[in-house]
């Protein structure tokens, strides 16, 4: 113990000595546990949901507050000296995140690159795609009542490296960004930039 | 969900319910959507549907709509498709389900109920190129542990 005393009393950085140290060390630990507990008290239970818990029989006891009081002490100690572990916790925390919500606003396109079949040209896609129908109620237009939607397709095809590819997704096969099962036969037209699929046209569906 | 209505079909001169809804890829193609006026109708519209027949070929077709483009404000069939009074499902490749006879159970959930048959039609591309009628059972009553066990109740 005298040992440690003696190392503790020879520990001096710029002439403050070593509980001086120790406190301002514990500055940005002591208010990240401050600012949390803060929190925490605001949020607490409201009067009227105190009574509704006390009516259910969960009003807190003595034991439970004593648990309490200790747990949010002994985090609060793990905080003021540990904080930069939790610093570094909490930058992976939220880059973890963000990559989640980049995740989860991507499109949902039902194409995945296993069902792309060949690179197609637009003009020959459009040749193939004329419709017949005895009745004449079709209008004579690419993809017929679908034009408006291929329309939007090729308006969308803006950059060099655009390439547009047919695909074909079997009745079964797990697509989409959920990979839900196709209900029937899936045909189209993908447009891929460096093997990304970045939009779709779907020409056949149930 | 609440089940929901079904479009119609005109099938041997009768009107019968149809649990699909071919005009689905249409309507997101051209990006239209219409109102929900009810629980029991979330995509907004009933079209009703014919197979008609030229040179042995059966086609499907839209012949009705009604959709709602506000609550109040029900569209038909030539304002959706203007100058078009029936309108080809070419796009349509897929199984139409009808529903026939008695309902052995009500599911409370989108098409979900099961009746005593279902006549089935493939199309592809808006062409009849196969039917067959499916025959169906009383589903058996579930037992607590049919179900996979994070599903289960556990003790009451």
């Amino acid at each position: 113990m005298s040992y440690l005393m003696e190392f503790l009393s020879s520990v001096s950085l710029f002439g403050l000595a070593w509980y001086e140290l120790l406190a301002i060390y514990t500055v940005p630990g002591v208010s990240y546990a401050l600012f949390h507990l803060l929190k925490e008290f605001r949020n607490r239970p409201s009067e009227f949901a105190r009574g509704m818990l006390a009516a259910i029989g969960k009003k807190k006891s003595i034991i439970d507050h004593l648990i309490n009081l200790s747990a949010y002490s002994i985090a609060s100690l793990c905080i003021a000296f540990g904080w930069p572990l939790f610093g570094i916790w909490a930058i992976f925390q939220s880059r973890k995140e963000a990559a989640l919500e980049i995740e989860r606003n991507k499109p949902d396109f039902d194409c995945l690159p296993e069902y792309l079949i060949v690179k197609v040209n637009p003009v020959d896609a459009e040749i193939a795609s004329y419709v017949v129908d005895p009745l004449g109620t079709v209008p004579s237009l690419p993809f017929g009542y679908l034009n408006q939607g291929w329309v939007n397709f090729l308006a969308d095809m803006l950059d060099p490296n655009d390439e547009m590819w047919s695909f074909h997704i079997p009745k079964g096969s797990l697509c989409g960004k959920h990979r839900f099962a196709a209900t029937s036969d899936m045909r189209g037209y993908a447009k891929v930039r460096n093997g990304e699929i970045l939009g779709e046209f779907i020409t056949e569906y149930d | 969900m609440t089940a929901q209505v079904s479009e119609k079909l005109i099938y041997g001169g009768k009107e019968i319910s149809l649990f699909t809804n071919p005009l689905s890829l249409y309507l997101k193609n051209a990006g239209i959507s219409f109102q929900s006026p009810h629980t029991a109708n979330w995509r907004g519209y009933v079209g009703t549907w014919e197979i008609l027949e030229h040179d042995g070929v059966e086609r499907l077709y839209l012949v009705r709509l009604s959709a709602h483009k506000t609550y109040e404000e029900i569209l038909s069939l030539s304002d959706v498709f203007p100058g078009h009074d029936k309108v080809f499902a070419h796009w349509f490749s897929g199984e139409l389900r009808c529903p026939q006879g008695a309902q052995l159970e009500y599911r409370h959930m989108g098409y979900g109920s099961i009746y005593e048959y279902d006549l089935l039609m493939d199309f592809k591309q808006g062409i009849l190129v196969h039917k067959h009628a499916r025959h169906n059972e009383v589903p058996k009553e579930k037992d607590e542990k049919d179900y996979p066990e994070f599903l289960r109740r556990g003790p009451q």
